[in-house]
């Protein structure tokens, strides 16, 4: 038995994550509309996480991935399962087994499934013959072969995967507000890979993102990384933004302090050049670059304070309510 | 132990996220760049280091980020026992003398430069003659299946067991036997030095397929080789095609252990063969890889005309 699916192709242009699923549910036909829409409304557009070196390992370290990527799924309406771990438990073989059991049920459903190569990437077929998945990584066309043996098997000894059900449809409005909750959360988090506190989100990053590009010794392939990152990221958040007009009079406002940001991504773009064929940042640039974060920081905080008094005028049932399990996931 | 110094560096690089290279190491130490290669491949080598080359980043990470670099402390008497060794192995002079000498640089670059004279005792080695005659006789009954009989002493009885033995693993404090009992599959480990007896009996036991991929111990699970169905033409000699792995073998064709594919994918460009029989992903790249060759060939013939 082998399944192939064509029309999935990923392409890397946001976060890893972001991608793989866009890639994947826009194949399933379970999402319409433009790749900002996606990352706006899941929250991911808004994830911002800085390591003190200035880590390539940054962008996609945004926190413990089940506690971030489900409510973003959870508020397309979409049904997600996923699990992870990793590969020292003793238990791993097992887990392995199902895992692959559950990604081949999924890719006979016609639905491709998220996993970590890493970073993220798209198991879009499987071959029963040869024991392999077939995988996308977004950046090169040729597909990756990963033997069933394999499957979780990488140098960052932890592997994770997530498979796609039906879709209940949610009021846009909802799905608006919840993911401005989301962008307020992961701003107002310093720290979300406790106890790690190497790498920082939300505000604080900003301001290890600063702190790193002042001290010089970072990395240099991750400061250009974090910083494309970031400035795919804020246009999204201007377009996604910019869709949501008309709602409520405070998004408006967000709307054009993140065009302001926007504005500045082309200045900020100029303190990166081509250095020997790899782009770095102008170490020459480094004060003009950190004044126009500074700045992109103050824009940012006064956009989600509007977020903070759109989220107070509405109940919020999912802060509030204290499940039975307190407000951690029971893992 | 001169190179250690850089190995250690490029260790911490390797750890910062840095992505190091060959060339950052030429530079960093004002070596030459074929130097640093070689230093690299004595890490990757002999040191065992998981390095994996990440093209994207120009450098090298770890594919196993648990991979610590071996103690390189010694003391004086195991670098004399390393002296001897690269003594001994430099003044043989016999069949595949080349490759002694090689050992023998190896062995040296352990120990002091300035220690050049051998004039000390020579060392002895301190192994348990029982230890060794009981490891072959295990060895010999997992080989074969045998059930034993032992009698094994821990720090509560002495007490004679029935076992099927399946497997032994160096732990740092000893050798450990891995058995199951004759009746319940349930794995045991026992310390090699508690076994005061053993006796290889003539009756065997039957190993369950699974209990020979079963990872035992906590042991992080490593990765699995790809496996090509190769057709030949004639046989192959030794145990490997040009350096990879043969696993199996049906007349003339061949199960080929790969874990690159890239390189394996040149390895098919370059060397003999008759017929890819599997897998087929592999089959279908190398045809799309020879495809766009040919459609390149053709351009260029184009041009000329």
């Amino acid at each position: 038995m082998s399944v192939f699916l064509q029309d999935l192709v990923m392409k890397r242009e946001s976060k890893s994550y972001t991608d793989s699923v866009y890639a994947i549910l826009t194949a399933a036909n379970l999402f319409q509309g433009p790749k900002y829409l996606l990352s706006g409304l899941t929250g991911m557009a808004f994830k911002f996480s800085v390591h003190q070196q200035l880590l390539p390992m940054s962008v996609s370290a945004y926190g413990q991935w089940g506690n971030e990527h489900k409510p973003a799924i959870d508020n397309l309406g979409i049904l997600t399962i996923f699990d992870a771990g990793r590969v020292r438990h003793h238990t791993f073989p097992y887990y392995q087994q199902e895992a692959v059991n559950a990604v081949k049920s999924s890719l006979d459903c016609g639905i491709g499934v998220v996993y970590w190569i890493p970073e993220f990437g798209v198991i879009h077929g499987y071959d029963d013959g040869d024991r392999v998945f077939y995988i996308q990584d977004g950046c090169s066309e040729e597909s990756q072969i990963v033997l069933y043996d394999n499957f979780g098997l990488n140098f960052t000894t932890f592997w994770y995967y997530q498979v796609f059900g039906d879709k209940v449809d949610i009021a846009r409005q909802d799905m608006i507000l919840e993911s401005l909750r989301l962008a307020i959360l992961d701003w107002e988090t310093p720290f979300r890979t406790l106890p790690n506190t190497d790498i920082a989100s939300g505000k604080l990053a900003y301001v290890y993102l600063c702190q790193g590009l002042k001290q010089g010794s970072f990395n240099t392939h991750g400061a250009v990384y974090i910083l494309d990152s970031y400035m795919t990221a804020r246009t999204e958040i201007r377009d996604y933004l910019g869709d949501a007009q008309g709602i409520w009079t405070e998004l408006d406002e967000a709307y054009q302090l993140y065009g302001l940001l926007a504005a500045m991504i082309p200045r900020m773009n100029d303190c990166i050049r081509a250095h020997r064929g790899e782009r770095q940042v102008d170490l020459s640039r480094v004060d003009e670059l950190i004044e126009l974060l500074t700045q992109a920081e103050l824009l940012e905080d006064q956009a989600i304070s509007h977020f903070r008094h759109i989220s107070a005028r509405y109940p919020d049932l999912k802060r509030t309510t204290i499940p039975r399990w307190g407000s951690h996931t029971p893992r | 132990m001169s190179h250690m110094h850089r190995i250690h560096w490029f260790d911490q690089q390797v750890r910062a996220g840095t992505y190091p290279n060959s060339s950052h190491m030429a530079e960093h130490f004002e070596i030459s760049r074929r130097q640093a290669q070689r230093d690299l491949e004595y890490m990757e080598v002999s040191l065992h280091a998981p390095l994996l080359y990440v093209a994207k980043y120009r450098g090298y990470c770890y594919e196993d980020t648990t991979y610590v670099l071996p103690h390189l402390y010694m003391t004086e008497e195991e670098k004399k026992v390393l002296k001897y060794l690269a003594h001994r192995y430099r003044q043989y002079n016999y069949e595949n003398r080349e490759s002694a000498n090689r050992i023998a640089s190896l062995l040296d670059r352990f120990t002091d430069p300035d220690v050049r004279e051998m004039n000390h005792r020579i060392p002895t080695f301190d192994m348990n003659p029982r230890i060794i005659q009981l490891i072959e006789k295990l060895s010999f009954a997992i080989q074969e299946s045998r059930i034993m009989i032992i009698m094994y002493k821990d720090h509560e009885r002495e007490q004679q067991l029935r076992i099927c033995p399946l497997k032994l693993i160096s732990q740092y404090y000893g050798d450990e036997l891995i058995a199951t009992s004759e009746h319940d599959q349930e794995y045991i480990s026992f310390r090699v030095d508690g076994i005061l007896y053993a006796h290889v009996t003539t009756e065997r036991f039957t190993r369950e397929a699974e209990q020979e991929v079963k990872p035992w111990n906590g042991q992080v699970m490593t990765r699995k080789p790809f496996i090509a169905k190769v057709g030949f033409i004639s046989p192959l000699e030794g145990d490997s095609w040009h350096g990879y792995r043969i696993l199996a073998q049906d007349e003339l064709v061949y199960d080929i252990a790969f874990y690159d594919t890239d390189s394996f994918l040149m390895h098919l460009l370059i060397a003999k063969w008759n017929e890819l029989i599997a897998p087929q992903w592999l089959k279908h790249k190398l045809q799309v890889k020879c495809q766009e060759t040919l459609n390149r060939l053709h351009v260029v013939e184009e041009d000329h005309e």
